[in-house]
């Protein structure tokens, strides 16, 4: 058991630069499928492991489920057990790409109870050595914590989320996928009809750190988010929406609600209306 | 139960124990450890190929083997010879450690020969029977088609299912021993019972996931495709 406080949701590298208590999670994982364990081997924040967001954070992609659909709860447990990975571990992860992907298993070990935060500019900020090669830790026991079901929705639950004025339903995507002028992945273009677009790349500054608290949350205030309980978040597959809300926890504004099955789930539901532009 | 005093661990032959062993990195089987936290008490489905090892898990654990559960009679399950080579099993277990295997009737005969175990060392049972293990209970569940007594075990909204259901396909039909007409009767009416929200834990790892929810399962494995037992045998029949 870590004698330090538990970690925010993102944390400096210059914060846990000097622990040796960390379990570190390379989460890099790629849309165009060039596999995430090959830049790993080459070069990885020392002792961090590889944990794959396909094997070991989602089940296969399904059109009723969509892309990465949560796994069974007794599922991740045993992915976090194979993985070496035990409930009093502390968790930092990280990816290349301002936390699309690492922001992912943040968020499943912390809504599971976890001390765990994304790890701020990435595997590019990373103020020290890197190493090389493929670790392993030993598996050990993790019991099987079940999903709050208070933080998951459905695609029922995220429609009426577009449809009542009391909860703001955000897109996480870039804003040309949100107004549908482009879709590289799903069939159909546009967002589920009273979604609003906070694109998660919106979070990280100029200088590929995530804003301030301050900031993050003048950001989603702004956005009519006061209270994350009143917020249902999704993206393509209920990735990159994890981003949003770890940036929404750390600007102290709680826990919001993710819609797994995103837009990879209803655009392939032809009976779901969509809005454009 | 609360969710931490359920004693649950997964483990992979050749990766995450005898990891020196060939034929446990081939068979990829898994292998289950299952108890109680607060009592101590855990039972190891399907031991093989370093059962030593497996002891020292549970007892890194601070838990102690109070029985055996066998899917079925497979040397790489239980034990015995296979393929030309020596797999150990839960005759080398017993040797360890005195508990019983829980067996199907249907098995027994199956597993005492492959094993070489006695009489004595079976707990014979019938389809609904429960393992009690603490205070955590197994439902044992005759699953014939793969083999005469395969058994499946449900325990806290787990399914371990041997090699009768994996998350694409399910167990050969086409070995000694085997029912094709049986499977079918398995896996659509005596599975059909078990809820959507129970994970599916197979005997090996064949797929990239190594479970998943029985409603993802039913959603994308092919052996749910057949309406009726005429598709089923024109699927699998020989």
């Amino acid at each position: 058991m870590s004698h330090h406080d538990p970690l925010p949701p993102i944390v400096a590298p210059e914060a846990i630069v000097d622990r040796d208590d960390i379990v570190y999670c390379d989460v890099r994982w790629y849309l165009d499928r060039r596999p995430g364990h090959v830049p790993y081997g080459e070069a990885h924040i020392p002792t961090a492991i590889y944990v794959d967001l396909d094997e070991h954070l989602a089940f296969h992609p399904m059109k009723s489920r969509g892309r990465h659909p949560m796994p069974a709860a007794a599922t991740f447990a045993a992915s976090l057990g194979a993985l070496g990975i035990g409930p009093d571990d502390t968790v930092v992860a990280y990816d290349d790409q301002n936390g699309m992907s690492a922001g992912r298993l943040v968020w499943m070990l912390r809504i599971t109870g976890h001390d765990a935060a994304l790890l701020d500019g990435g595997i590019q900020g990373w103020p020290g050595q890197f190493e090389s090669g493929h670790r392993r830790r030993r598996p050990v026991f993790h019991p099987i914590r079940p999903w709050p079901d208070e933080l998951l929705v459905d695609i029922g639950a995220a429609a009426d989320a577009g449809s009542d004025s009391g909860i703001v339903l955000a897109d996480s995507r870039a804003p040309e996928r949100y107004r549908g002028d482009e879709e590289p992945v799903d069939p159909r273009a546009g967002h589920i009809p009273g979604a609003i677009n906070l694109p998660f790349g919106a979070n990280i500054g100029d200088d590929g750190r995530f804003l301030s608290a301050e900031g993050l949350r003048t950001r989603f205030e702004e956005a009519g988010i006061t209270d994350g309980s009143h917020a249902v978040f999704y993206c393509g597959s209920g990735v990159s929406a994890c981003n949003n809300l770890l940036a929404l926890e750390h600007a102290g504004l709680g826990r919001a609600k993710l819609f797994p099955g995103s837009w990879s789930q209803w655009s392939h539901d032809s009976d779901r209306p969509l809005s454009v532009g | 139960m609360p969710s931490d005093r359920f004693y649950f661990r997964q483990l992979l032959s050749g990766r995450d124990f005898a990891l020196e062993n060939p034929l446990a990195q081939q068979m990829v089987n898994f292998v289950y450890l299952i108890g109680d936290r607060e009592t101590g008490e855990a039972v190891a489905i399907d031991p093989a190929y370093e059962v030593a090892e497996l002891l020292e898990i549970l007892g890194e654990d601070g838990m102690r083997l109070t029985g055996v559960l066998a899917t079925h009679y497979h040397p790489d399950h239980v034990g015995g010879s296979m393929m030309g080579h020596s797999i150990e099993g839960v005759r080398e277990l017993l040797d360890l450690q005195g508990v019983k295997i829980h067996v199907q009737a249907e098995e027994a005969e199956l597993v005492k020969k492959v094993t070489e175990v006695a009489d004595s060392d079976l707990e014979v049972h019938s389809s609904g029977d429960t393992v009690m293990v603490g205070e955590v209970g197994l439902e044992l569940i005759h699953t014939p088609g793969h083999t005469p007594g395969s058994q499946c075990f449900l325990v806290e909204g787990a399914l371990v299912a041997g090699d009768t259901l994996f998350l694409e396909g399910c167990g050969r039909t086409d070995l000694p021993g085997s029912d094709v007409g049986a499977m079918y009767h398995t896996i659509h009416h005596t599975l059909s019972k078990i809820p959507d929200d129970t994970v599916l834990f197979p005997g090996h790892r064949y797929s990239f996931h190594s479970s998943a929810s029985m409603g993802q399962t039913r959603e994308t494995n092919y052996v749910f495709k057949p309406s009726s037992e005429e598709q089923w045998l024109m699927m699998f029949g020989q």
